[in-house]
C-alpha cells in the first residue's frame, strides 16, 4: 500500500503530537505528587491528542476490589453515578482489571457484556480501555469513549497503553508517597511518645500518658491500658482516658474480655462490631461507662515474648468510621514502644526504690544518732520513710498497757489538721492489722486491705494496701511501724525486709532514748537530792538557829534587855543569811539567772550566805568593772563559791575576804588595754594546811583547777598551817561588747 | 539538868544555849563542834543530856552513840537533824529521842521536859 506524502505528514504530525502528550504526562508524573492533579492532567491530554470528548479513569480499591471513578471528562454527575463502583470483572473496565489487557469495543450497542445500560442509553458507541499497571499489578483503567462509532488505530492504542503505564507508576508513586507521609507522621508521633515516655519515670503517669497518646494517635474517643495478672488469670485496668475514663481498677478474668482474649492469644485484634463480638465484656462496659462499646482495636503489650498487658483504643472520633488495618498496625507499633518504656520504667523504679531504700536506711540511722529526744527521733523516722518511698501514710505506734498508741505519723492522714487520725489507740491483739502485729510480733503484709478481716477502716482514708512490722527491743514487742499505700499491691517482700530493718533501728532509738531519758531523770533526781542537801546544810540550819533565838527572845526581853538586843542583832544576820542562801539555791534551779546576774551581786550574795550560815564575817571588795564572756562569768562564780565553802566549813576562820578586781593585772596601762583581766582572791585567817600533805584533788581543789583551765585562767592556792589560805584566780582575755 | 551541845555550826550551838539556859534549872555545861571535841569533853563534864547533831563531822553518830554507851551509860541522848528520815536510824542506834531541826524549837524544849520528867517518875 502506497502512502501519500500528505498522509505521511499527517501521521507524522499525529505521532509527534502523541509523543508530546506522552512527554507532558511523563513530566507531570515526575513533577507532581498530587495524584488527582496527575490523573486530571493525563486524561485531559489524552482526550486532546485523540480528539475525543469523553473519557475517565477508574481506580481500584485494593481492600474491597471495587473500581471507582477518580476523574472523568464530559459526563453528567448522574451518568457518573450510573457507571461508578464496578466490581472486579464486571463490565469492560472490570474485565480489563481482571485480564490486565487493553480492550477496544467498536459497537457497544451490540455487546451483551455491557452491564451498565446507561452507557447505551446515553448513545455511546465505541470505547477503548487500557489497564493502569505498575510492577505487574493493575491499579485501575483509563478509558475513552465516543458517541459515534470510531476506529482506534494501533498507534492510538499503543499511546493509551503507554499512558496507562505512566499513570500506573504515578499512582504507585503517589500511594507510596502517601504511605510514606503517613508512616512519617506515625513515626513522628511515636517519637514524640517515646520521648515523653522515656522522660516519664513515674509508672502511673507513664501508663496514663501511653493510653492517652495511643488514643490521640488513632484519633479515637477513649482507651485503656490493662496489666495482666497471670497468677490469677485476670487483667486490671491501670490507666484509662476519654470515653473509657471510669473503669480504673476493674479486674476481669482473661477469659471474659476482648483484652483478655488478646492477652491469651498474643494477637492484636480489630473489632468493628463489638456489639456482636462475644469476646467483648459489654455488660461491664454498660455498668461502668453507661454506654455500649462500638468499635475497638486491641494490641498486646509484650516483653521478651511474654504478654504483660494490653492497649485498647475504642471508637473513632469520626463517629461511624471503622478502625483500619493501618490503625491496628500503628497501635501494634506503638504498643511495642510502650511495652519497652513500661519495662524500662519498671526497672528504673525498682532500681530507684532499692537506692531509696538504702538511702532511707542510712538517713534514718544518721538522724537517729543525732537526736536523743524520743518523740523528735520517731517523728524523723516516719518522715524520712514516708517521703523517701512516697507512701500514703507512715506511723509508729507504741504499746502502752494493753493498747497500741500512735505517737507519731507522717503523710496526709496525719498532717491534715481537719483529719482526726482515728483510731489513734488500738487494742493489742484485737483491733487492726497493727494490733495483730503488736500481739504476735510478726510482720503483716496486706496487698488489699478490703479483703483483710483484721483491717480497721479509717474514715476518709484512701488506704488500699498496708505493711506493718513489729518494733522489738530484746525480742519484746514494744510497738509497730506501719506503712500504708493508696495503691493495691504496693508492698513486696523486699519492702518488708527494708521496713523491718528500719523498725529495728527505730527500736534501738527508742531503747536509747528511754535509757537516755532514764539517765536524765536520774541526773535530775541527783540534782534534786543535792539541792535538798544544800537546803538542809544551809537554809535549815540557819533558820533553825534563827528560830532558837526567836524562841528565846521574849523571856530574854523581860530579864536581860542587853542580851535581847544582841539576840536581835544576831537574828537579823541569820535571816539575811537565810535569804542569801535561798537566792543562791534558786540560781542553781535556774542556771540562766546565773549568767544574767552581775558577778558583783553574785559574790556579795555568796558572802552574805556564808556569813549568815557560819557566823563568819565575809567582806566582799570589788574594783573596776567589765563584761565577761558567760563561761568565764560562771567559772569565776563557781570557783569563788567553792573557795568560800572551804573557808567557812574547814578553815575555822574568823574573817574571810573576797576581792574581785578588773584590770588589776595590767598595771602599766590599765585603761588603754583592749584586753580585760580579772583577778579574784578569797583569803581567810583560818588554820591553813600543808599544801604538800593535802592531795590536790581534795577540798574541791581538783574541780577548781579544772574550771580555771576550761577558761584559760591561772589558779593558785597559797596556804600554810596556822597562817590561813589564799586562793587566787587570774583570767586575761577580751572583753565582750554588748 | 546539865546539858551538852554537839553541833558543827556555832550559830546553832549559840541559839540552843540561849534558849535552854532560859529554862529554870537547866544549864549548858559544854559544847563541841565535832566528834573528837565531843568525846574529849563529855567525860569531863558528865552531863545528864546530850543534844547530838546526827551529822556531826568526824565520826559516824552511831559509832559515837556506841562509845558513849560504854563510857557514860546513864547519859540520855537527843539526836537532832534536818533530815527527818534519820529519826528511825538514830533511835535504833541508841538515841533516847529525836528532834527535827525543821520543827519549832518549842517542841525540842517540850521533848527535853518529857524526857526529864520520865527520868524522875
Amino acid at each position: 500500500m502506497k502512502i501519500s506524502k500528505r498522509e505521511l505528514e499527517r501521521q507524522l504530525a499525529s505521532r509527534s503530537e502523541e509523543l508530546l502528550a506522552i512527554n507532558e504526562i511523563t513530566a507531570a508524573v515526575n513533577q507532581s505528587l498530587d495524584l488527582n492533579e496527575i490523573l486530571n492532567h493525563a486524561l485531559e491530554k489524552t482526550l486532546q491528542v485523540m480528539k475525543i470528548d469523553h473519557g475517565g479513569i477508574y481506580l481500584l480499591d485494593d481492600q474491597n476490589g471495587i473500581l471507582k471513578i477518580a476523574v472523568q471528562r464530559g459526563f453528567t454527575p448522574k451518568f457518573v453515578e450510573e457507571i461508578d463502583s464496578l466490581r472486579r470483572g464486571e463490565g469492560f473496565s472490570g474485565r480489563v482489571v481482571l485480564t490486565g489487557e487493553p480492550l477496544v469495543i467498536k459497537d457497544l450497542s451490540q455487546d451483551a457484556r455491557l452491564t451498565r445500560l446507561a452507557v447505551q442509553e446515553a448513545g455511546f458507541r465505541s470505547v477503548a480501555i487500557v489497564p493502569l499497571t505498575s510492577k505487574g499489578k493493575t491499579l485501575g483503567t483509563l478509558f475513552v469513549i465516543t458517541l459515534g462509532q470510531r476506529e482506534f488505530a494501533n498507534g492510538e492504542i499503543n499511546l493509551l497503553i503507554s499512558i496507562g503505564h505512566q499513570l500506573g507508576i504515578a499512582i504507585d508513586n503517589a500511594r507510596l508517597y502517601e504511605d510514606t507521609k503517613k508512616r512519617l507522621a506515625q513515626l513522628a508521633a511515636l517519637q514524640d511518645t517515646t520521648r515523653a515516655m522515656v522522660s516519664t519515670l513515674e509508672l502511673d503517669a507513664l501508663l496514663k500518658l501511653i493510653v492517652q497518646q495511643a488514643t490521640d494517635l488513632l484519633q479515637a474517643n477513649g482507651g485503656i491500658l490493662n496489666l495482666a495478672d497471670w497468677e490469677k488469670m485476670e487483667d486490671e485496668v491501670v490507666a484509662c482516658t476519654g470515653s473509657m475514663d471510669k473503669i480504673l481498677g476493674i479486674r476481669m478474668g482473661l477469659d471474659k474480655s476482648l483484652s483478655g482474649w488478646v492477652t491469651l492469644h498474643k494477637q492484636p485484634v480489630i473489632s468493628n462490631s463489638m456489639m456482636d463480638d462475644p469476646r467483648v465484656a459489654q455488660r461491664i462496659a454498660e455498668e461502668f461507662l453507661g454506654h455500649r462499646l462500638m468499635k475497638g482495636v486491641v494490641a498486646p503489650l509484650t516483653i521478651k515474648d511474654k504478654v504483660f498487658g494490653t492497649l485498647v483504643v475504642v471508637d473513632k472520633l469520626k463517629g461511624t468510621e471503622d478502625f483500619s488495618q493501618d490503625d491496628l498496625d500503628l497501635l501494634v507499633g506503638f504498643a511495642n514502644q510502650a511495652a519497652t518504656s513500661i519495662e524500662n520504667t519498671r526497672l528504673y523504679i525498682n532500681e530507684k526504690r532499692r537506692a531509696d531504700q538504702f538511702r532511707a536506711i542510712s538517713e534514718v540511722s544518721r538522724h537517729l544518732t543525732l537526736i536523743m529526744n524520743l518523740d523528735e527521733a520517731l517523728k524523723q523516722v516516719v518522715r524520712v520513710i514516708q517521703q523517701t518511698f512516697g507512701y500514703y501514710h507512715v506511723a509508729i505506734g507504741l504499746i502502752e498497757g494493753d493498747e497500741l498508741v500512735y505517737r507519731v505519723g507522717s503523710g496526709k492522714l496525719w498532717d491534715d489538721p481537719d483529719y482526726q487520725f482515728k483510731p489513734s489507740r488500738l487494742k493489742v491483739g484485737e483491733e487492726g492489722i497493727s494490733g495483730w502485729v503488736a500481739a504476735t510480733g510478726q510482720p503483716f503484709l496486706v496487698p488489699d486491705v478490703s479483703k483483710e478481716l483484721h483491717y480497721v477502716h479509717m474514715e476518709g482514708s484512701a488506704t488500699r494496701s498496708e505493711l506493718t512490722v513489729p518494733i522489738l527491743i530484746k525480742e519484746k514487742v514494744i510497738g509497730v511501724l506501719d506503712a500504708q499505700s493508696d495503691r493495691l499491691n504496693a508492698f513486696d517482700e523486699i519492702d518488708l525486709v527494708v521496713l523491718q530493718s528500719l523498725a529495728h533501728q527505730a527500736g534501738a532509738v527508742i531503747e536509747n532514748a528511754r535509757l537516755y531519758e532514764r539517765a536524765q531523770q536520774l541526773a535530775v533526781m541527783e540534782e534534786r537530792n543535792r539541792l535538798a542537801r544544800e537546803l538542809h546544810d544551809a537554809v535549815t540550819q540557819t533558820l533553825f538557829s534563827a528560830s532558837l533565838l526567836a524562841e528565846a527572845l521574849p523571856a530574854s526581853w523581860e530579864n536581860n534587855p542587853d542580851e535581847a538586843r544582841h539576840l536581835l542583832q544576831e537574828l537579823r544576820g541569820l535571816n539575811r543569811g537565810a535569804l542569801a542562801e535561798m537566792r543562791t539555791l534558786l540560781l542553781e534551779l535556774r542556771p540562766a539567772a546565773l549568767v544574767e546576774t552581775r558577778l558583783v551581786d553574785l559574790l556579795r550574795q555568796l558572802g552574805e550566805a556564808a556569813s549568815g550560815r557560819e557566823g563568819i564575817p565575809v567582806s566582799v571588795m570589788i574594783e573596776g568593772q567589765g563584761e565577761l564572756p558567760p563561761d568565764v562569768h560562771i567559772a569565776i562564780y563557781r570557783i569563788a563559791q567553792e573557795a568560800m565553802n572551804n573557808a567557812v566549813k574547814h578553815a575555822r576562820a574568823k574573817q574571810i575576804t573576797v576581792r574581785l578586781c578588773y584590770r588589776c593585772a595590767d598595771v602599766e596601762h590599765p585603761e588603754s588595754s583592749p584586753n580585760l583581766s580579772v583577778l579574784l582572791s578569797i583569803s581567810d585567817d583560818g588554820r591553813g594546811f600543808d599544801l604538800n600533805r593535802v592531795p590536790h584533788d581534795r577540798l574541791g581543789m581538783g574541780i577548781m583547777q579544772e574550771r580555771a583551765q576550761s577558761i584559760g585562767a591561772i589558779l593558785t592556792i597559797d596556804s600554810r598551817p596556822g597562817e590561813g589560805t589564799q586562793v587566787t584566780l587570774l583570767w586575761e582575755g577580751k572583753e565582750i561588747n554588748i | 539538868m546539865r546539858i551538852f551541845i554537839a553541833d558543827s555550826q556555832p550559830r546553832v550551838r549559840y541559839g540552843l544555849r540561849v534558849l535552854l539556859e532560859q529554862q529554870p534549872g537547866w544549864r549548858v555545861v559544854g559544847e563541841a563542834g565535832d566528834a573528837q571535841e565531843l568525846l574529849e569533853l563529855v567525860y569531863d563534864t558528865c552531863p545528864d543530856l546530850l543534844l547530838l547533831d546526827y551529822e556531826l563531822p568526824g565520826m559516824a553518830s552511831a559509832e559515837i552513840l556506841a562509845q558513849l554507851q560504854q563510857t557514860c551509860p546513864a547519859l540520855r541522848v537527843i539526836a537532832m537533824s534536818g533530815h527527818d528520815e534519820l529519826r528511825q536510824v538514830a533511835l535504833e542506834a541508841g538515841a533516847s529521842s529525836f528532834a527535827s531541826k525543821t520543827e519549832s524549837p518549842e517542841k525540842l524544849v517540850i521533848l527535853i521536859h518529857e524526857l526529864h520528867t520520865n527520868e524522875y517518875n
